[in-house]
């Protein structure tokens, strides 16, 4: 079948990674190597508050002391924090107010990318795109951000986190750290000393906001570590969608990404956080790639208040990310889809953290953990219930698949009560395809690679279905390509 | 950290919480400082007593020489079964410890049942480490009871060597302990062989119990199954950590592990940790793991048919550890258990 072709081309493609390209732009950097000045500089090159510049050296102070974790499942070698640029911008030509005057390399890389929900469109100003609100962040600074007045109108804030440092410093300074505090981890200690730029969404009370919200990362600059800060706040009664794309150009030496994401959710509020995660995983023997090494996590503050994080990882060398839900306000919910595909050398330790304070709180995981080659992928999650956290509910369910004889799949669990009135289902199964089933689809006609795609297709069905339809094409498209051909 | 790490006399050889092995039992915590060494002298324990068919074997204060001995007496009278019975004093002025490990192999095709029964008084910390091998063929069944006092500090671990075609099954009570932690490491032989690995725990007060099992399947076709249920109440912490690894090439693999306690009061703890640990493709592994209050169908249902609601919970609570000592074969032990979970239980009602 033609489409079973395509797929196994693009898998032979993927062996030269093909968003490996690198856009040749002029960059302005920041001396290599982290130490106050650097801290400074950053500050200074965004015009920040001196309270901002305050946090950050205070976060510097703070990472300075720290180690870095070893805890997960995954082996790298330690990256070395004094051989990397902390920033590195496009530099500034006068006025980019509109979209022809963006650097047309930056255009292109755009369309090299393959932008499924046409934000290159978008981007190029076509008459009758769709309606996205796209933040690109391009080497930490970000270029451009569309649709901005017309979210204005309903009084969605949408920009730039370092623009909003400057317009909106009141709103960024009562939210900024107040979910991932400046001393919570390592990297996200790291991130807050010397994060470049990042989104920043507040949603006013009542309002739903009319639009995706979408924003793609892109790791462009060589050697240069890429700290987004994203703070996304939903007041009260309000609604968001909000997207998170990334792909990143080949490079032979890893590259270290420490985003923090920070969601906080008022009485009523609900936000959606989708990820289709799509950066270089290394060459086939493991060389290169990207260290994600992130921060996400969302206070759901207010009484009913939820959120829902969805997310596709099929890409980076290493994977340490555990976007998790402080459920604070009574009947809060907070959900999990995950879905973590490795191939090749990659290692993926992934999960969530509920936490559960609040009355009569519910959250629910759904991970679905695929693991072919010489891959490995952790399932790390943690569900706990404080004492007053009564009538709290949590199901969990982690299934994991495992394609041939050399990748490995764990998962680790961590479940913690402290209430009688607490009702908490954790379920997990390991097993290989079904030769059954396989066996089923084939004599039914379909080919070894069909039969495969089906059945895979099926195993990740419940997390693809929670993402947005935009989403969810390019999503099946990138577990399609990791899986299909790694089966022989 | 190793088995043989952790030496009681050695404060540098504490676990912490650092200690991902240790994450939710701060040994260190606990025993600040070393514990007085005893001055009496162990005597090796007589082979003659028999009670109820079993071949008696004194380990108090952590003394296990002269184990293999007993063992092979037991499975030479030809009714196989060996009563570990091991009692511990401690002072009532800072604690008394007690260290000592032992062994017993238990050769092809033989059969042998384990019973140990640890109880102790006043202050004491104990660190016994136990050995198993079994050859091909060979059947061992391990029914412990740890039935200690609250002021009691007590690591029991044991590791487990299986053979190809061998039998292990493990059944452990616990009241739990001021620190009880007992901890199985099992090296599953495959080919045939079956390990089941299954226990009860009713923690209350300030009491903290500790069941940490490790299963290794280094080899193809092994089954393992786990079954390990818990009440915990006043302001007791369980602490449940299971892992099954399945490695490399051991294609064939069936393992299972359940997990499911009731917290009776708010303030209780549990802590679990079920990991899988997975690097063939094929194998069948999954484990469940449920936390939470007394099914309120099953409640209903008593209900209805004329039972008052305090029986009801005080029957339903005590129905749910039960099955773990059902499924002991050996008819004596059976009833040991029981009645021993029948005694403890009475204090566990469920709200």
């Amino acid at each position: 079948m033609a489409a079973v072709k395509e797929t196994i081309e693009t898998v032979a493609g993927l062996e030269t990674y093909e968003h490996g390209f690198v856009t040749d732009i002029e960059m302005e950097f920041a001396p290599k190597g982290l130490n106050a000045d650097v801290v400074r500089f950053i500050s200074a090159k965004k015009n920040e508050p001196e309270w901002m510049l305050e946090m950050r050296l205070a976060a510097y102070e703070r990472w300075l002391t720290m180690e870095e974790p070893d805890w997960a499942k995954v082996d790298y070698q330690k990256v070395d924090y004094q051989d990397l640029y902390y920033y590195a911008a496009p530099k500034k030509k006068d006025g980019p107010k509109s979209l022809d005057e963006i650097d047309p390399e930056l255009l292109k890389t755009y369309a090299k990318l393959g932008i499924p929900l046409r934000e290159q469109e978008v981007l190029a100003g076509v008459v009758g795109a769709p309606r996205y609100a796209v933040d690109a962040v391009f080497d930490s600074v970000s270029v451009v951000t569309t649709f901005k007045d017309e979210l204005k109108k309903s009084g969605v804030i949408f920009c730039a986190i370092s623009e909003a440092l400057r317009e909106y410093p009141d709103l960024v300074r009562q939210y900024l750290g107040s979910v991932v505090p400046v001393s919570d981890n390592y990297f996200a200690a790291l991130n807050a000393a010397v994060f470049s730029d990042g989104s920043f969404v507040y949603v006013p009370p009542g309002v739903r906001c009319p639009m995706e919200l979408s924003t793609y990362f892109r790791i462009n600059a060589e050697n240069t570590g890429q700290f987004e800060r994203t703070l996304i706040i939903a007041d009260k009664g309000a609604y968001v969608s909000y997207l998170e794309g990334c792909t990143a150009p080949q490079r032979d030496e890893n590259q270290l990404h420490a985003a923090v994401v920070e969601l906080v959710a008022l009485d009523d509020a609900e936000i959606k956080y989708s990820t289709v995660q799509n950066w270089y995983p290394g060459d086939a023997e493991g060389k290169g790639g990207i260290y994600n090494f992130v921060t996400k996590r969302a206070d759901c503050r207010g009484a009913r208040s939820k959120v829902s994080w969805t997310q596709v990882e099929t890409g980076s060398a290493v994977t340490w990310k555990y976007p998790s839900c402080i459920l604070r306000g009574d009947d809060s919910v907070g959900e999990f889809y995950s879905i973590a595909v490795t191939n090749g050398a990659q290692q993926a330790d992934t999960g969530t953290k509920m936490i559960h304070l609040g009355k009569n709180t519910k959250s629910r995981i759904i991970s679905k953990g695929i693991s072919a080659g010489r891959s490995s992928a952790t399932y790390r999650g943690l569900v706990s219930a404080h004492a007053k956290a009564t009538g709290a509910r949590n199901f969990t369910q982690c299934d994991s698949l495992l394609i041939g004889k050399t990748c490995a799949s764990h998962t680790v669990p961590y479940i913690e009560s402290d209430t009688a009135k607490a009702q908490f289902e954790h379920e997990a199964t390991t097993t290989r395809l079904s030769e059954d089933q396989l066996f089923y689809a084939m004599q039914r006609g379909l080919s070894q690679e069909e039969a495969v795609a089906l059945l895979v297709n099926g195993f990740v069905r419940d997390v693809l279905q929670k993402l947005p339809m935009e989403f969810a094409v390019e999503a099946q498209k990138l577990v399609a390509i990791s899986l299909e051909g790694s089966v022989g | 950290m190793t088995l043989s790490a952790l030496d009681i006399f050695d404060p540098s050889s504490y676990p912490t919480r650092r200690d991902e092995e240790w994450k939710y039992s701060d040994l260190s915590r606990v025993l600040r400082e070393a514990p007085k060494k005893p001055l009496v002298v162990r005597t090796l324990s007589e082979l003659d007593s028999e009670p109820d068919g079993f071949v008696y074997f004194s380990a108090d204060e952590a003394g296990f020489d002269g184990l293999q001995a007993a063992a092979d007496h037991a499975m030479q009278k030809g009714h196989g079964r060996l009563y570990i019975d091991g009692n511990d004093f401690g002072d009532e002025d800072g604690y008394l410890g007690y260290q000592g490990h032992g062994e017993i192999n238990v050769a092809a095709g033989q059969a042998l049942v384990v019973f140990e029964d640890y109880t102790g008084a006043f202050d004491y910390a104990v660190h016994s480490h136990l050995r198993f091998k079994l050859g091909d063929g060979a059947k061992l069944t391990r029914v412990v009871i740890l039935d200690e006092p609250e002021t009691a500090v007590s690591v029991r671990q044991s590791t487990v060597e299986t053979a190809p075609d061998s039998v292990f099954k493990q059944y452990v009570f616990s009241t739990g302990a001021k620190f009880q932690r007992f901890e199985t490491h099992v090296r599953h032989a495959g080919h045939g062989a079956i390990v089941e690995m299954n226990g009860a725990y009713l923690v209350k007060d300030k009491r903290h119990f500790d069941l940490t099992t490790r299963v290794s399947h280094g080899e193809i076709n092994g089954v393992t199954d786990q079954t390990i249920k818990g009440l915990v109440k006043d302001s007791a912490t369980a602490v449940f950590q299971g892992r099954i690894i399945v490695e490399k090439g051991a294609d064939g693999t069936d393992a299972r592990m359940r997990h499911q306690a009731l917290i009776l009061n708010d303030g209780a703890h549990i802590r679990a940790k079920p990991e899988l640990e997975i690097y063939a493709d094929d194998v069948q592994c999954a484990h469940g793991n449920t936390i939470g209050a007394l099914d309120e169908d099953a409640m209903f249902f008593a209900m209805s048919r004329g039972i008052p609601e305090e029986a009801a919970r005080a029957m339903l609570t005590h129905a749910f550890v039960l099955p773990v000592a059902d499924a002991i074969e050996d008819d004596v032990l059976r009833e040991t258990v029981l009645n021993f979970l029948e005694n403890v239980s009475e204090d566990f009602y469920a709200v």
